[in-house]
């Protein structure tokens, strides 16, 4: 089996997963619910076989990488993290709104990744044959992957008058601990992402920090989501306003991810 | 009298204002506006061509603009006075309001004793009560000593028949804001000493030849190294079936005091590193595009055997069997019929009393003269192959004095997010009661931070607690 074959599969089972949760919710049947998580978890699984699969292939054409050296593996690789992480979140608090945003995510990202024409398995440039690709471009995507989830759980809060009681079922105060526990997961990875994206700059081409676009664009990420932090810890900010913030943030990583290949600089990764 | 009470009002006054000053930089807006400003700047940096050509930069975007954005130094901004300045100010704003707080934090941190009350963890939302039967002597015993492996410093207190225990975790991370902060100092210092007394060239050194000096990236300044550094040879490989670059390889020498004191071969991704000095693998070029050194194999037609030589231009060679005289005669670029073939060496066959016969075998298509038929009327055919060309590599000079602080910086700012994020200062309660005939266990918590995940954990040991009870 291939892994792109795979990958397609999961597209529609993600599909389903968003379908259900979302007929369980509007017909609040616990047992739809349950088919959305049963979907969900094979879903996750076939996403981690298609990542396998393409680590095994690139090994098998003789390159031997980590897939997560263009956009199409990055976006396979994002979806698998936010899956990992919606289902955690639903394991701990039996509460189903979050899988809702997020399988949407999933779905998303596959259906996009399907869309990109490179994605063949290719060599890498010498630039990129490091150890260090693999913790940066791993440690960055969980950390984008904490956002996501985080820009859910904040456009939930900022929804939620709108939206039925038995619908969001989370309380205010619950869905901001949560964003806040997204954000930090977010920000730790995201802090380590840039760290070793410098010590492999570093190693590879002598300067730690060349103020390139992207190198630019994930600090703009880190300083708002460190404005986040810091208006939490100690304005006391919360809700709404809050909310807001991380959004913000999460605009700030889709232009690192997606926007940055449209300027000039070294990290060309889309095209 | 009148006098010296002015005075002190001055003195009043000039505190006041220092206490102003120093409040302003303690103070948490200082930092968020200073970190938004320098997001919001950065987005300018990156739309923004930086450190350009400003011929380039003034056709494209005409006199106003190119004047305007030249006076706020937009065309070099990391390096302007005013994104430093905000990293200044930054840096004196940590260290406030580190200083500020930890003088009050201290207190709580380094206290001997601690002190708890009960009507605290009374009323706590996160509280889980439940009963289990046994005596009050008994329950009190198997709780205690549950808790013990939580803690070893835990404190009993008997009042009005309840039993109660309390311990606290963590103390000390609370100084993981600390551990964060001064991380990021050590980055700023250490990016600063990079940037003044760092240097950064580039260089070209042919293959055999070598070098000592190496000129700055912004052509002001030539280093002299203090060593000398030779390039033995250049190689680069492709990947299989593909004009991909696999690998670039460089040997390099280190020379001091004509002594070779340092050999490696260097990658992308492996520097040569001596002395301060990182030599990075960043480029190469063909120094001339006739080779060096090839290898001609001849194949005698009558026999099958093939000799081969190793010639240069110029070079004249007696092949075996009587087979003639081979000259190379030039490297060059072979048109045909209007059509380019590639690089092709020219050549001449000569025998006794025979007309002599100029050959053409161009590196693509060995096989070429043989299709004209050329070479087969003769009794050899000709290929080469082991094509040496003189390479100069390029590489990247450096040498920061400041990565060292920048990499302690990250150390420290890993841990201390890692302290900050999942480590709190835990309180944790266990309070027992009796009506006879069962016991009522109350289990509460509080943390300085993750309420959520508090509740979590109190739930959880609860668990343990009543589990440990029966
Ligand atoms: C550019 C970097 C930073 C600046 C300028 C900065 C500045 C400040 C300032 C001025 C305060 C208030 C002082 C205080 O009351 O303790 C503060 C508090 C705090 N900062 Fe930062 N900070 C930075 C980076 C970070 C990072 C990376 C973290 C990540 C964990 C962090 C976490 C905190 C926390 C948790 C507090 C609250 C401390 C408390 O509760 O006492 N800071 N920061």
């Amino acid at each position: 089996m291939s892994s792109s074959l795979v990958l397609s599969i999961v597209i529609y089972v993600y599909g389903f997963a968003f379908i259900f949760y979302t007929s369980s919710a509007i017909f609040s049947k616990k047992e739809i619910t349950k088919v959305g998580t049963i979907l969900s978890y094979i879903a996750l699984s076939g996403n981690i076989l298609g990542f396998a699969l393409r680590w095994i292939e690139s090994y098998d054409k003789g390159y031997g990488h980590i897939p997560l050296s263009n956009l199409y593996e990055s976006l396979v690789f994002f979806a698998l993290v936010i899956a990992i992480l919606y289902l955690y979140l639903e394991y701990r608090h039996k509460k189903y709104i979050i899988s809702i945003i997020c399988s949407l995510f999933c779905l998303i990202c596959m259906l996009y990744a399907s869309f990109q024409t490179a994605d063949a398995i290719r060599p890498l440039l010498p630039a990129l044959k490091s150890n260090w690709l693999t913790i940066h471009v791993l440690t960055c995507f969980l950390g984008y992957s904490g956002f996501a989830v985080a820009f859910a759980l904040s456009v939930l809060l900022i929804m939620k008058n709108a939206l039925p009681e038995k619908i969001v079922k989370f309380t205010e105060a619950e869905i901001d601990d949560l964003t806040h526990q997204m954000v930090s997961f977010g920000f730790i990875f995201l802090t380590l992402g840039i760290i070793t994206g410098a010590v492999w700059a570093n190693s590879a081409w002598g300067s730690y920090w060349t103020w390139d676009p992207k190198e630019n664009w994930s600090l703009i990420t880190w300083f708002v989501y460190l404005a986040f932090l810091h208006l939490r810890f100690m304005k006391g900010w919360h809700g709404r306003r809050l909310a807001i913030v991380s959004i913000i943030g999460f605009l700030a990583v889709m232009f690192t991810y997606f926007g940055v290949n449209y300027l000039p600089g070294l990290h060309s990764y889309g095209n | 009298m009148e006098k010296s009470s002015n005075k002190t009002s001055i003195r009043q006054e000039l505190w006041n204002i220092l206490y102003e000053i120093w409040n302003f930089f303690a103070s948490m807006q200082l930092s968020v506006v200073t970190i938004l400003f320098l997001a919001i700047t950065s987005i300018l940096g990156t739309v923004i061509h930086q450190s350009g050509d400003s011929g380039h930069n003034f056709q494209h975007y005409g006199p106003f603009w190119f004047q305007f954005f030249e006076t706020l130094d937009l065309f070099d901004m990391y390096h302007s006075i005013w994104y430093q300045a905000a990293f200044l100010i930054l840096s004196i704003n940590i260290i406030v309001c580190s200083i500020d707080k930890l003088s009050s934090t201290w207190k709580i941190i380094f206290k001997k004793d601690s002190s708890f009350s009960f009507s605290k963890f009374e009323n706590l939302k996160s509280n889980v009560t439940f009963k289990v039967p046994g005596s009050l002597k008994e329950t009190e015993l198997k709780i205690k000593s549950q808790f013990l492996k939580l803690s070893k410093n835990i404190k009993e207190e008997k009042v009005d028949g309840r039993i109660t225990f309390y311990t606290e975790k963590g103390r000390k991370t609370r100084l993981g804001v600390y551990v964060v902060h001064l991380s990021i100092l050590f980055m700023i210092v250490g990016g600063a000493i990079g940037m003044y007394f760092g240097f950064e060239g580039f260089v070209n050194i042919p293959e055999g030849k070598s070098i000592t000096k190496v000129l700055s990236k912004d052509r002001t300044e030539i280093r002299d190294l203090g060593f000398e550094l030779r390039c033995d040879n250049f190689d680069l490989t492709l990947y299989k079936n593909s004009k991909m670059a696999k690998e670039y390889r460089s040997d390099l020498v280190v020379i001091e005091n004509n002594k070779e004191v340092l050999k490696k071969s260097i990658i992308v991704n492996d520097p040569l590193r001596y002395k301060g000095y990182n030599f990075y693998q960043s480029s190469y070029s063909e120094i001339s595009s006739k080779p060096n050194v090839m290898t001609a194999v001849f194949r005698s037609n009558e026999t099958g055997i093939e000799y081969s030589k190793k010639m240069k231009i110029g070079d004249k060679y007696e092949i075996p069997e009587g087979l003639g005289t081979f000259s190379v005669d030039k490297y060059d670029n072979y048109l045909f019929r209007g059509n380019s073939l590639g690089d092709a060496v020219f050549g001449t066959i000569k025998r006794d009393g025979k007309k002599p016969v100029e050959v053409v075998v161009p590196l693509d298509h060995p096989q070429f003269d043989m299709m004209r038929n050329k070479m087969k009327k003769g009794k050899v055919y000709v290929r080469f192959t082991d094509i040496d060309k003189s390479f100069q590599t390029g590489l990247q000079v450096t040498s920061d004095p400041g990565v060292w602080w920048v990499y302690l910086g990250f150390i420290l700012l890993i841990a201390g997010c890692y302290i900050t994020f999942f480590m709190c200062h835990r309180s944790i309660c266990i309070s027992i009661s009796s009506n006879g005939k069962k016991c009522k266990v109350m289990v509460s918590g509080t943390a300085n931070k993750n309420k959520q995940g508090m509740k979590f954990w109190v739930e959880k040991y609860a668990g343990k607690i009543e589990n440990a009870c029966k």
